[in-house]
């Protein structure tokens, strides 16, 4: 399987804040979320990863063409991937056929049937103007137009931020049916990890411009679980050399102690004492980000 | 650069018939007012192509929408390019519409009583050398204006480039206005320079047609130099 990004020793310097040094990948044929706080450098990865700034260093490769310093991302390359970044990006001023007339200059493989079709399906009329759209909308028509050239490859910055349950949830569709077909990928940074429960097979963590963990969507919401323990069990579990070797955090609550458990099957079987829940993915991420290391 | 022409030319469309009314009627009442043919085709050689410049640099920075472009099959020297052409296709335009303007007065005066008759406002009072040489000097201005501005909206950007290219063309004009008066280094080194060419633009005859076609070629010139300066700003900014 080849990687539709590939990013190795990337790093990129500012004032008080330093991306990287870095390594992604997003094969073929998957979706990876990529998580964080804010300020972590998610959209800074997207930054590099688009050309739209340029790497002090690493290397950088899209849909198989390298990305070298001093040099931009072909547009040929530019051409067979699609953007959505966090806020809808057309002229305020223009009606929504004014961004399929844009859509057609730009792209050799503009469909406009499929640009209507989505429309259509988001109810969107387009005589409307830009401004007049909602945040749900505008976004829905971001996607549509990211969709409507055939792109192998989809970036999305928060691109289902401020939208409700049901918006949320149509763009969703939207993806899944954009994944349908063989050899298309989507790299996806999202504060809302439920939407990335539901589509992402790989999650990508980066805190402070380091990624924190990269794992598949079972390690996290499948195989890891949530310990539900006493002070005193933590203290047993340390003594008893528990913690070797694993990714385990612990954060204190009022009543008990939760404590991330990297693979919860087997806690269970060799502590039946201890309750253990399945994590969700804002559970994993929280007790990462906040959790103390043990 | 045809995707990237297009996309201003669409970017602007709506704002650009707004505009385009608004100076039309404001043409209209400098004619009337001042009663002189060449002052409100210069309005409209002017005002058009100085307000596209403004509104569609700022539209760059609405919403992202220049990071976002720069995200379509448009390379950054298309962008530049492409932003370059769009503002000569507006001039170009603008300087027929003025034209087209002037002869719907001249008809419409044409047809007026005798008593009505106002010469001053007819492309027979202020001959042909006036009328194109107007439109093809305030061409010149603009893209003067466009040439100098143009670099720094592509390197900073416009919120930034706007408090920046005063400056580099009101010291311009300072500049210029010293080197053509009585002390300047053009009366020092040419003597009577100045007069000639006033005169060469005052005066409908070869000389003033030669003077204008020369300052467009000027312009011309100055304004692709710009486009490349801004070309290899541009590659290198950050989004």
């Amino acid at each position: 399987m080849e990687n539709a990004i590939e990013v190795t020793g990337l790093m990129k310097r500012y004032d008080g804040f330093t991306l990287g040094p870095l390594d992604l990948e997003v094969p073929e044929g998957t979706v990876v979320g990529l998580v964080g706080a804010n300020g972590a450098g998610k959209t800074t990865l997207i930054k590099c990863l688009l050309d739209l700034v340029e790497p002090d260093e690493g290397a950088l490769s899209m849909l198989g063409e390298p990305l070298s310093q001093g040099k931009h991302l072909s547009d040929r390359a530019k051409a067979r991937i699609g953007v959505v970044l966090d806020t809808c990006a057309f002229t305020q001023e223009s009606r929504v056929r004014d961004i399929a007339q844009l859509g057609r200059a730009a792209y050799d493989h503009w469909n406009q049937t499929r640009f209507d079709g989505l429309l259509t399906a988001a109810n969107i009329a387009p005589k409307k103007r830009v401004r007049d759209l909602s945040r749900g909308m505008g976004m829905k028509l971001s996607l549509a137009f990211a969709l409507s050239h055939g792109p192998q490859l989809l970036i999305l910055d928060e691109a289902t931020a401020g939208l409700d349950p049901l918006a949320r949830d149509e763009m969703l569709d939207m993806l899944r049916i954009f994944m349908e077909e063989e050899g298309r990928s989507i790299l996806m940074a999202s504060h809302i990890t439920t939407d990335l429960e539901k589509l992402a097979d790989r999650i990508v963590c980066i805190d402070e411009g380091r990624i924190l963990f990269d794992l598949s969507k079972e390690a996290i919401c499948d195989e890891a679980g949530i310990a539900r323990c006493r002070a005193s069990q933590i203290e047993e579990l340390s003594t008893a050399g528990a913690f070797e070797g694993g990714a385990f955090r612990m954060v204190r609550e009022a009543y008990g102690v939760n404590l991330l458990v990297p693979d919860r099957f087997a806690f269970a079987k060799q502590h039946p004492s201890i309750p253990v829940d399945r994590a969700t993915l804002d559970d994993y991420l929280m007790m990462t980000l906040k959790g103390e290391a043990l | 650069m045809k995707a990237m022409i297009a996309s201003d030319l669409v970017t602007m469309k709506n704002s650009m018939a707004q505009l385009v009314v608004v100076c039309l009627v404001v043409a209209a009442a400098m004619a009337v007012m001042t009663k002189n043919l060449l002052v409100c085709m210069s309005a409209l050689c002017a005002m058009v192509p100085f307000m596209y410049l403004f509104t569609i640099s700022a539209y760059d920075e609405m919403n992202g929408w220049e990071r976002f472009r720069l995200t379509l099959p448009i390379s950054r020297s298309q962008v530049v390019f492409g932003r370059y052409v769009g503002l000569l296709i507006v001039e170009v335009l603008c300087d027929v519409l003025a034209l087209a303007f002037a002869g719907l007065i001249t008809v419409v005066i044409g047809a007026l009583p005798a008593s009505m008759q106002m010469p001053e406002l007819t492309f027979q009072g202020n001959g042909p050398g006036l009328v194109f040489g107007v439109c093809l000097r305030v061409s010149a201005l603009i893209l003067f204006v466009a040439a100098l501005s143009l670099p720094f909206f592509m390197r900073y950007g416009m919120t930034k480039g706007t408090r920046l290219a005063p400056i580099v063309l009101i010291l311009l004009f300072s500049f210029g206005l010293w080197a053509v008066s009585e002390s300047g280094f053009m009366n020092a080194v040419l003597p009577g320079a100045w007069e000639t060419l006033q005169q060469l633009f005052s005066h409908e005859d070869a000389s003033s047609w030669v003077a204008s076609m020369i300052i467009i070629g000027v312009a011309l010139g100055v304004y692709a130099v710009s486009a490349a300066i801004s070309a290899k700003l541009y590659q290198r900014r950050q989004f």
